[in-house]
This record gives structure tokens, C-alpha cells and sequence, in this order.
């Protein structure tokens, strides 16, 4: 029995949370009232993916772009062996979509769960999970695909500059600054628009 | 447990629900039941809840107060128009194939 509920648990987190909220439970109690077969398994999977792709979450959808992002950059530069003297576009690039989607999961996030502070976490998270998921997961492809030589030295050398060269040191501040200010002004902006939805019914009557 | 399974339109999940909630309030464990009684389709928890929340999004049902860890859900009367035309339109298709069905057959 404690295992079934467990296995009840994990298969309801791969609901959206939005959805989890509403229905979770009533589906719970209805997987606990019967057999778990392998049909019934297969049939909570399959509409745990139907809904993930019909009402996304914010906060996947965030960290699948910023991963993404970040992992096809170091892959490419990796294999191209780009010098650091062509960065700064793809600096500029990197850094807006990052607000950009500090903001946006900010805004997205206050709208479907009503919390500012939900909202600023959402919006503040994805940005930490890419940074660090990022090379992971580049390093791992690369390390799959391409042979090691393809690796430039300054990918293996990111403490290196941290340490020696205060301007990149005061930038990667300033990012890990402005990054939680744009998941709260998204969170602000959600909440406003949030508000402005739920009194419009009134509004109208 | 498909969404649209082999058997046809008269064991679309959605229409299944609406018509088991044509004759009053229903938690999702009893329109399981239900349905498979009177349609003789076992719906899959995934499934029944999947079809739930689209017909509450298009509000052709909605959810009553809590009841303990089932909810209630109601037909609405946007739901009941949804049916009726729905069942309309499988009527008259049924009506026509069995005529075309009956001049091949004479």
C-alpha cells in the first residue's frame, strides 16, 4: 500500500503544478480506489504528457529555452573554436534573453498561481538551472559527439576568469542582480494584470 | 484508452461524460462507473480526468463545492446545447449510413 502511494505521487508530479492543484487530488483517490495495471500506468502517462504540452509550465518551458540556448552556443563555439574576441554579440544576445525570460516566467507564473513570491522564484530559477545545466549537458554532448581537442581552453578556464579579471567579475554581478529584478517586475506586472482579469467580470456587470 | 478510440464517435470521452452528467451531478468516479454501463467504455483515470478538464475550459461542465476528495461536477447549459447538437449530428450520419447501408443491401 505505501508503495502504491508513492508510485500514485510520482506519476501526479508529471502533471503541470497548475493542474496538479486543481484535479491532483481527485485523481489520486481515484488511482488509490483501484488496481494500478499496467493500462491504467500507461494511461496516467500518456495524459500527464497531453497536458504538459496543452498547458505548459512556465517554469519548464523557461528552463528548456535558457538550456537550450546555452548548450547549442558552447557546442557551437566548442566545435567552431570561436576566439573570445567575437563573445560580445552573443553576450548581448545572452544577457536580454535571460531578463527577457525572468520576466515573462515572472509575469506568466503570478498570472496561473495568483503569488508574487511564486512568480519572482519562477522567474529567478530557470537563469540558475541553465547556468549550471548548460555546460553539463554541452559537455556531455560534447564528449559524446566530438572529439576532446575541439575543447577551447577558455571553457575549461571560466574560474580563471572570475578571479583575474575584475570587469567580467563586476558583469557576472551585475547579471546575478538584474536577473531577480526581472523576475519581480515580472511578478509585479503578472499580479497587476492578475487583478485587472479577475475585477473585469465585475467591471462589466 | 485512446482519445479517439477504434470503436467510433460513440465512445469520444467527452460526449461519454455530458451524457453521463445529463441526468445530474456526478464525481469522476462515479461517471467511470457510469459509462461503463451505459456505453460499456472503461476510461482510464488519465483519460476521464484529461476530457474533464477540457469540457470545464470550454465550460460545458463545472465543478461543484468540495465534497470531500471526490468534486461533483454539473452539466451546464451551454454543456447540454454542446450535447443535444452533438447527438443531433450523430443521429442524422447514423440515419443516412443505415439508409445507404439498406439501398446496398436491396
Amino acid at each position: 500500500m505505501y508503495l502504491r502511494k508513492i508510485l500514485v505521487r510520482l506519476l501526479l508530479t508529471l502533471y503541470p503544478a497548475a493542474w496538479r492543484k486543481e484535479y491532483g487530488e481527485e485523481v489520486r483517490s481515484m488511482l488509490l480506489a483501484q488496481p494500478l495495471t499496467a493500462t491504467v500506468i500507461v494511461d496516467v502517462l500518456l495524459n500527464a504528457m497531453r497536458q504538459n504540452f496543452r498547458r505548459p509550465d512556465p517554469l519548464r518551458v523557461a528552463v528548456l529555452i535558457l538550456v537550450s540556448w546555452r548548450t547549442s552556443w558552447i557546442l557551437w563555439a566548442s566545435i567552431s573554436q570561436l576566439s573570445p574576441e567575437i563573445w560580445p554579440p552573443f553576450v548581448q544576445v545572452d544577457r536580454s534573453l535571460f531578463l527577457l525570460v525572468a520576466l515573462a516566467t515572472g509575469c506568466w507564473t503570478t498570472i496561473n498561481e495568483g503569488e508574487i513570491g511564486r512568480g519572482v522564484f519562477a522567474g529567478f530559477w530557470p537563469a540558475l538551472l541553465a547556468v549550471n545545466l548548460a555546460p553539463l549537458a554541452a559537455a556531455l554532448l560534447l564528449f559524446a559527439l566530438a572529439p576532446h581537442n575541439t575543447i577551447p581552453d577558455w571553457a575549461l578556464t571560466t574560474a580563471d576568469r572570475f578571479d583575474n579579471n575584475p570587469t567580467a567579475m563586476r558583469y557576472d554581478l551585475a547579471i546575478f542582480l538584474t536577473r531577480p529584478l526581472a523576475s519581480l517586475c515580472g511578478a509585479l506586472l503578472g499580479h497587476l494584470i492578475g487583478k485587472r482579469r479577475a475585477s473585469a467580470p465585475l467591471n462589466r456587470a | 484508452m485512446a482519445r479517439k478510440p477504434e470503436t467510433g464517435p460513440s465512445s469520444d470521452p467527452e460526449l461519454l461524460i455530458l451524457s453521463s452528467l445529463a441526468d445530474g451531478p456526478k464525481h469522476g468516479y462515479a461517471m467511470k462507473l457510469d459509462i461503463a454501463l451505459f456505453a460499456n467504455v472503461e476510461l482510464g483515470p488519465g483519460t476521464l480526468y484529461s476530457a474533464i478538464t477540457r469540457l470545464v475550459d470550454h465550460r460545458w461542465i463545472e465543478p461543484q463545492d468540495e465534497n470531500g476528495r471526490q468534486r461533483p461536477y454539473r452539466i451546464t447549459m451551454e454543456g447540454l446545447e454542446h450535447l443535444h447538437a452533438q447527438l443531433e449530428r450523430m443521429q442524422r450520419l447514423a440515419r443516412f449510413g443505415l439508409r445507404r447501408l439498406r439501398t446496398v443491401c436491396t
